[in-house]
């Protein structure tokens, strides 16, 4: 099991999960951020951080899609530690429906 | 900030106080024998509502330190006359923590049987048990979670500690939601049912705010890589606990028929069917999962989740003790049925250690041969209807072994013993002996030290260090199984707990409420009318040899307190 990000993530990318991560899983696009389902000990703590209510479980049904697109940037993207930036506009963003077509492939910048 | 709250079940009066940054620290076990002392409760009856329940959380807990999140219970024990301290792993304590809520004391008793609601917000309410009466623990947990939601985690009273059978313990949520968590030991259970607290249902949250939070991240990390490097951790996450069984049956420690072999299997004699690689190949193969964490964040994950042939769910977790006690001291062979077993006794919320100690005294009563699975199971359905019969068995190891005139009966203060024949694993019987809880192996276990070259002194010694570092762990939320890291960083664990809450404590603060912890337990048991001989083996580990190894006990009530007062009183752990 591991947790995943998922849509509501995009352009919102409030980042206050990072800081919890016991395993640093974290890795940041330009506009959304993966975890890494391999390093992630499925211990649950950055869920109720995120403002966005954009991490869940994998457990739950539907997010194989979410779960695959985690997998494949945390392979590309660089791992992030500590909260960046946060957007200005981050709060336009977070329950905006349909974003998955905004997802941007590029990386963000790590640390 | 912490909040100490104590609840008067009798008038549903709730106080909150908050707490000192150095009470925060100040936890676990170390706190509930501080509290039943101060409180005056050794002479009290155990069953009666003047035995307060003590829920302690540690400094780390609701944060994603590793193995930081256990939960201490305590009270006087109904079982053994003394102090208790019963500890669990699951979510229980992390709800606290996210709380912000360090202690809850049960106090007095409910007229009617009650639901507690522990809110993230708003004060805690009751509410009617009546819907949750009498249904085993997990379906009662699915109906709570029908009513609250799957964002809880769940301390229950079993059917078995809602008619005050001394096997209760109480049953708290894993990470999936599984009742199966428990703190088992010493009768905690029929507490709970006496005061008719059905079910405790708490709010899980987020983090809670920490003094600086970047260093206590730091620190999680920091012990989080050292984790990942240390051996024996590593060891329990690939085996978990059973691969002990390959050990003590390897050293002829295993508890065998009621202890009266400590072998189950020739070491040359292939696999041992109840041992951890067995266990792990099977389960591995079966499609189970063979390493999972009890408590979110826990980078040791020693438990498992064990599956049947088909891939269905028998049990989780599935651990050595319960294998040694349930298992191989009954006569049994296979882990599944082992598993089938156990999974019934967290159905019915008991120790897992003591029914199985108990139905090893009936089988040495000759009621059946060991080895007899429908007997066993037989007897769990009588436990589940609380009869005249069930509950009689339901009192636990000593008194069925009284009640039916045994000799041989495996206690110490009224305590089964653990899995750890004291004729072979001494230092661990030396800490079982002297342990104001009756015969608990967590307070002290060695299985691995080589105890036959070594003098009693010798090995009193060890078993105080063991002990001093077992209540260490227990009065800080960490799991004992944290120690090969834990016990020489203890400069890290005082300085994370001074960055989380802002407080003063050093490496010698932390070895200090260790010690006073077992000065405290003593004192509270000597109060409580406990002597010398209540420490002492049961005779037949005295006068019997053990096969294969031919050994009797040479431990003796007299000597290893002599040497252990010493030890008490110079300090010298190290």
């Amino acid at each position: 099991m591991t947790y995943v990000v998922t849509e509501n993530c995009i352009k919102c990318k409030y980042q206050d999960c990072i800081e919890v991560c016991p395993v640093d899983c974290f890795y940041i696009g330009e506009n959304f951020i993966v975890i890494h389902p391999d390093e992630c000990i499925d211990c649950g703590v950055c869920e109720p951080e995120c403002p966005a209510e954009a991490i869940k479980a994998d457990t739950e049904p539907g997010l194989e899609k979410w779960l695959e697109i985690n997998a494949k940037y945390a392979e590309i993207w660089p791992n992030i530690t500590e909260q960046g930036e946060v957007p200005a506009d981050t709060a336009k963003w977070d329950g905006v429906a349909s974003k998955e077509a905004d997802l941007s492939p590029k990386p963000g910048v790590g640390d | 900030m912490r909040k100490h709250i104590e609840i008067d079940l009798k008038s549903q009066a709730i106080e909150n106080q908050e707490m000192s940054a150095r009470a925060i620290a100040e936890a676990g076990r170390y706190l509930i024998a501080r509290t039943l002392v101060e409180r005056d409760v050794a002479k009290v009856d155990p069953l009666a509502p003047e035995n307060p329940l003590i829920f302690s959380a540690g400094p780390f807990a609701g944060t994603n330190f590793s193995n930081a999140n256990r939960l201490s219970v305590g009270c006087k024990s109904p079982l053994t006359g003394g102090v208790k301290e019963a500890n669990s792993g699951g979510t229980f304590a992390y709800a606290m923590g996210q709380l912000e809520i360090g202690t809850i004391i049960f106090n007095g008793a409910s007229d009617d049987w009650v639901v507690l609601h522990i809110p993230k917000e708003g004060p805690i309410t009751f509410h009617d048990a009546a819907p949750y009466m009498g249904l085993g623990n997990f379906e009662c947990a699915a109906k709570l979670h029908e009513e609250y939601g799957q964002k809880v985690s769940l301390a229950l009273c079993g059917p078995v500690g809602e008619y005050l059978g001394l096997m209760a313990g109480i049953a708290f949520s894993d990470t999936d939601n599984r009742p199966s968590r428990l703190a088992a030991r010493g009768g905690v259970g029929a507490v709970m049912g006496a005061k008719k607290i059905k079910a405790i249902v708490i709010d899980k949250h987020k983090m809670p705010p920490v003094h600086d939070r970047k260093k206590v991240m730091g620190a999680v990390k920091e012990y989080g890589k050292m984790l990942n490097e240390a051996v024996p951790i590593q060891t329990l996450k690939s085996t978990g606990t059973a691969m002990v069984g390959d050990l003590t049956n390897y050293m002829g420690a295993l508890p065998v028929r009621n202890f009266s072999s400590g072998q189950l299997t020739p070491p040359d004699g292939g696999p041992l069917k109840m041992g951890g690689d067995y266990i792990r190949e099977l389960n591995s193969s079966r499609g189970g999962e063979i390493s999972h964490a009890c408590m979110p964040g826990c980078l040791i994950k020693c438990s498992n989740v064990y599956v049947d042939k088909d891939g269905r769910e028998l049990v989780s977790p599935l651990e050595y003790e319960t294998i040694g006690l349930l298992g191989t001291n009954c006569g049994l062979t296979e882990p599944d049925d082992v598993a089938l077993l156990n999974e019934t006794a967290n159905d019915l919320g008991v120790d897992s250690i003591e029914l199985g100690a108990t139905i090893g005294v009936l089988m040495e009563a000759g009621e059946a041969e060991f080895g007899d699975l429908e007997f066993m199971k037989h007897c769990l359905t009588e436990i589940r209807a609380g009869d005249e019969r069930g509950e009689f068995l339901a009192q636990g190891t000593a008194r069925v072994g009284e009640g039916l005139g045994v000799e041989r009966v495996p206690v110490i203060k009224k305590q089964a013993i653990s899995a750890y024949d004291p004729r072979i694993v001494e230092v661990t019987g030396i800490s079982m002996m002297l342990t104001a809880q009756g015969a608990d192996h967590t307070v002290g276990n060695a299985p691995g030290f080589k105890c036959d070259d070594k003098s009693i002194e010798e090995l009193v010694a060890e078993s105080f260090r063991m002990q001093v570092n077992s209540a260490v762990a227990d009065s800080f939320g960490l799991c004992v199984f944290g120690r090969s890291v834990t016990d020489d960083n203890l400069k890290l664990i005082a300085d994370a707990i001074n960055d989380a809450h802002q407080c003063d404590v050093d490496p010698d603060f932390i070895k200090d409420i260790g010690i006073e912890t077992l000065r405290l337990e003593k004192a509270f048991n000597d109060d409580a009318g406990f002597t010398a001989e209540d420490d002492e083996l049961p005779e037949f580990f005295l006068k019997e040899e053990l096969p294969p190894t031919g050994q009797k006990a040479r431990l003796k009530s007299g000597e290893v307190n002599e040497y252990m007062a010493n030890l008490i009183e110079t300090r010298v752990v190290y």
